[in-house]
């Protein structure tokens, strides 16, 4: 993804709107990749809730699954996070140039 | 964390809201500061064009005009083909103006989409598809 992409970067806070789901990012993020079960035993939700959670996770990019016997185990995928905080960093400089600019354009016609 | 990707920034600018309005909103001065050249159509509907400094080509279309006060248009880069700013993936600019003691209070927010455009989405889906794809390739070798 580039910046001029906003798209994914969108979809990315979107994700990480919801409390349980920063909170699931965070704890798959400090103890490693964890299991649904695994999780709900951690967070103060149930297994269903936390793998709706973790499929709105996935379709963002910020986990990721792999089948190890018969459950699922996620991991966390910092690409989009790290993508969304260069959308936010480059958009932020551009608007600063752009503001310094009109800074120096209104002062120009005052002068 | 905002529930939607956004950047704000706020400046007061020793001018009257006036001259500013003029500045954010007619193509003349707004090919001195919102990109190299700039043409657009100021009103609800109206599509415009931004060339930046670096080159870059974008598409507008404006969304609200409140003459004096707020200015909000959709850009996207116009290499996109799409055929709405929906589908492009633009992001949303806000332009509000506000009347302070120093002269006016200029403030910009660039607001990325919060849902993935039908096109993306499709692309996004298709990834997960491959991914699956992969997953169940690698399980069953």
């Amino acid at each position: 993804m580039t910046t001029g992409d906003p798209t994914e970067v969108g979809v990315v806070f979107a994700a990480l709107a919801d409390a349980t789901r920063r909170d699931v990012v965070v704890h798959l993020s400090s103890d490693g990749p964890a299991t649904p079960t695994q999780l709900a035993a951690r967070l103060p939700v149930t297994r269903q809730a936390v793998a709706k959670h973790l499929a709105a996770l996935e379709s963002a990019g910020l986990v990721a699954v792999s089948r190890e016997g018969r459950e699922a185990r996620y991991r966390f995928t910092p690409e989009p996070l790290a993508d969304a905080m260069s959308w936010i960093t480059d958009v932020g400089l551009q608007w600063d140039r752009r503001l310094d600019a009109l800074r120096a354009l209104l002062g120009e016609e005052a002068g | 964390m905002p529930a939607s990707a956004e950047v704000t920034r706020t400046v007061v600018l020793p001018a009257d809201r006036k001259r500013v309005w003029d500045a954010v909103t007619r193509p003349a001065p707004l090919s001195r500061w919102l990109g190299a050249e700039v043409e657009i159509d100021l009103r609800p509907g109206g599509t415009g064009t931004v060339v930046g400094e670096d080159e870059t080509v974008r598409r507008l279309v404006v969304e609200e005009v409140v003459p004096g006060r707020r200015l909000t248009f959709h850009w996207w880069p116009a290499d996109r083909e799409a055929a709405t700013p929906r589908d492009a993936g633009a992001s949303t600019v806000e332009i509000g103006l506000d009347e302070v003691p120093a002269g006016t209070r200029v403030t910009v927010t660039e607001t990325a989409p919060a849902n993935p455009a039908p096109a993306a989405a499709a692309a996004m889906a298709s990834d997960a598809a491959s991914a699956s794809a992969r997953r169940v390739l690698l399980a069953t070798r």
